[in-house]
Parts: C-alpha cells; structure tokens; sequence
C-alpha cells in the first residue's frame, strides 16, 4: 500500500483527478476511523476528512518521502483534528500528574475476555485523553511505528513511548473498574 | 522490570519493533516470565480495540464532495478557467434574461389578445376557422332526446349557428345574424328539439 499510496501522491502532484479518486478510496476508511476515534462526531469527522484530502491534493508535490505516505497523510489530519479542538477549547495534555497504575489484578484481562468486552473497551478509548487515544489509535489500529506516531502527533518518540504507556495503564484502570461495575 | 521495557511491550505487540530494540524486549520476557501476562493482555486490548466499530465513512459521497471542493479550488487559482466561467454564467444569464423577457411578451400577448377572441371571433383549438358571432346571440337548451341531424336541420334552416358552449347546465349561444324575433319564434315552436331560448334585449342593446 506504501508504494501504491507513492506512486498516487506524484500522479496527484501533477494534477492527476483520477490518481486522487484513487488515493481517497485507498485511505478514506482508515482515516476516517482515526479522526472520529478523536471527535466522536461523525459530522466533524467527514469535514476534517475533506479538508485533510483537500490538503493532499494542495501539498501533493511537496512530499519528499522522508516519512511514509500513511505517516504524512495521518499526521495531516491529526493536525486538523487537534486545531478543530483548539478553536473549541483549550486543551490541556497533563501527563505529569497522570496517575501511575501498575496492577496486576486479572480483571482487566477479565474484562477483555467478558462478552461485554467490546463495549468496556469502546467507554474506556472515550474515557482517555485525546492525546493518549490518538497513539493508542495509532498504535494499535494502524500498527504504525513509535517514530512514525512521533511524526504525526508532531512530538518526540520519547513522548509517544510515554503516552502509550499511560493510555494502557488508563484502559486497564478503567476495564478493573468496568469490571467491578459488572461484579 | 524498568519502565523502558513496558513502554516498548505495546510496539513489540503491534509488531513494529526493530533491531536492538527487539531483541532487548525478547531477552527480558526471557529473564521475566511475569511479562507474558502483559504482552497478552496488550495483545488483547490490541485485538478488540481493532474490533472497535465504527459508523460508516462517507465514502463515494465523501469523493464527490472532495472533487467539487478540488474543482472550486482549480477555478479559484486558474485565471483562465476563472474567466471562462465568469463568460459562462454571464451567457447564462444572457439566456435567462431572454427567457424571462419571452415568456413577459407571451403573458402580453395573452392578456391582450384573449379579450379580443371572446368579444368577436372565435378560433377553433383545432385550426384556425373563423365563426362570425355576427349579429345577435341568444342561449338555448336543446331536448336531452333530440337527434344531432334533426338539430343541424332547424339551424340549417333559420340560419343560425353555435358559436359556444356547452356551459355546465347545457346552455349554448346562437349567433342569429337577422330576423331575430322570427327566428326565436321558429326555435320555439320546435319544442320536440328546443327546451328553451333565452335573450336579454337590455343586455344585448340596440
């Protein structure tokens, strides 16, 4: 899909309408998913979807290939995202103060294993930070590299490996408690 | 176990962990089995965040607005599409103008000439004869049993012509170009044909 989405973004470059119909269906789903993991508004979602294809078709002859299409292309609509939130409110990324939770209770792993599972962890992804979900999204649903989410997210590697860290700390805290709920 | 090795586990679960890196996490779930039971449960967490459902994307529909948005962007920078469009919708409005103007002189030509068409002659949808309303004009109703042909005859006869209806309660005008009380009396008298002949003197005037 890398050499594909390449080979697309130069024909895009150059004009090419049809290279872009192509591009969008290559992507659309994916990204699509990212953005509304973030804005859990699916109207939202489909303008920051548009606006970040439009962007494509704009800087399509600026790619250089320092970074995977699928890195440049995430990277894009997480920006729009993250400016869709600052122009409705700040946000604020304490991860200072986050709370440190190593437990080795099962019920977190209970929990995932409950015939509930999906809707505890759909209410867990809601309950993160927004940065904390864009690289657990990341991380686990595009499979992408640390140094890859750095470069979308826009921050040091050393930060991604952080934020993931306490994204799982935070999913398993919220799945105990899912699970506590439930008993 | 350092804080190092578990912020590396949920890249060595997505299996996008390389070289060195890799080779550190493997040794240590070697020398730490307890480990196992976190790589499993990041592999879970992995595999149902990845069963997360979605709503639909926008999919074709979404295209077709990205490739309007590219085609308004393409007219905004091109100063020659910019242009032609700018001929284009001028022409367009060249062309509803005229329309509008055809169908004002169509409404004109209407209002002025249907007036006309009832005071005197009147012209057939089907083509373009002429009845001469000369003359006087009285209502009559025919027999609900007369005869076409036996009808034909008496207006044959006193030289008198329909020149409209039916109306809704089957009345019909006759033009009666001369002898018109000689003519009334004739329509009268046949009273197998006619129901009745009616004519206003005021209405109609001298």
């Amino acid at each position: 899909m890398s050499q594909e989405g390449l080979d697309l973004l130069k024909k895009i470059g150059d004009g090419d309408d049809k290279a872009m119909a192509e591009f969008y269906r290559l992507y659309e789903n994916r990204l699509y998913k990212f953005i509304l993991s973030k804005l859990n508004d699916s109207f939202e979602a489909s303008d920051i979807l548009n606006e970040t294809f439009l962007e494509v078709w704009r800087k399509a002859d600026t790619f250089e290939g320092r970074s995977k299409v699928s890195t440049w292309l995430f990277g894009i609509a997480y920006y729009k995202t993250m400016d869709r939130h600052r122009k409705k409110k700040p946000m604020l990324i304490d991860e200072d103060n986050f709370p440190e939770i190593v437990d080795e209770s099962p019920d977190a792993m209970a929990c995932l294993l409950s015939d509930e599972r999906g809707g505890h962890v759909k209410h867990c992804l809601e309950t993160l930070k927004e940065a904390h979900r864009a690289v657990m999204q990341l991380s686990f649903f595009e499979d992408m590299t640390y140094g890859e989410i750095a470069k979308v997210v826009d921050c040091p590697e050393g930060t991604v490996k952080t934020r993931m860290f306490h994204a799982k700390e935070a999913m398993k805290h919220c799945l105990q408690g899912r699970m506590g709920e439930a008993s | 176990m350092s804080k190092d090795i578990h912020e590396l586990l949920p890249f060595y679960v997505n299996g996008s962990l390389e070289g060195k890196e890799k080779t550190l996490v493997e040794k240590a779930i070697q020398d730490n089995p307890s480990l196992e039971k976190e790589i499993k449960f990041l592999k879970q967490l992995r595999s149902e965040v990845q069963a997360q459902e979605f709503e639909n994307s926008p999919g074709e529909l979404g295209l077709k607005r990205l490739q309007k948005a590219i085609a308004e962007e393409k007219l905004k920078n091109d100063p020659i599409a910019r242009a032609e469009s700018k001929i284009s919708r001028e022409q367009n409005w060249g062309w509803r103008a005229a329309a509008i103007a055809a169908c004002l002189l169509l409404m004109l030509q209407t209002i002025v000439t249907f007036p006309m068409l009832q005071n005197s002659d009147l012209t057939a949808a089907s083509g373009p004869q002429i009845f001469h309303a000369d003359g006087r004009v009285v209502n009559v109703t025919f027999a609900p049993d007369a005869q076409e042909e036996n009808i034909r005859n008496l207006l044959l006869a006193v030289d008198a012509s329909i020149v409209d209806g039916p109306s809704a309660l089957g009345i019909y005008k006759l033009s009666i170009p001369k002898n018109l009380d000689a003519t009334i009396e004739k329509l009268r008298a046949h009273k197998n044909l006619i129901e009745s002949v009616d004519y206003d003197a005021q209405k109609a005037g001298p």
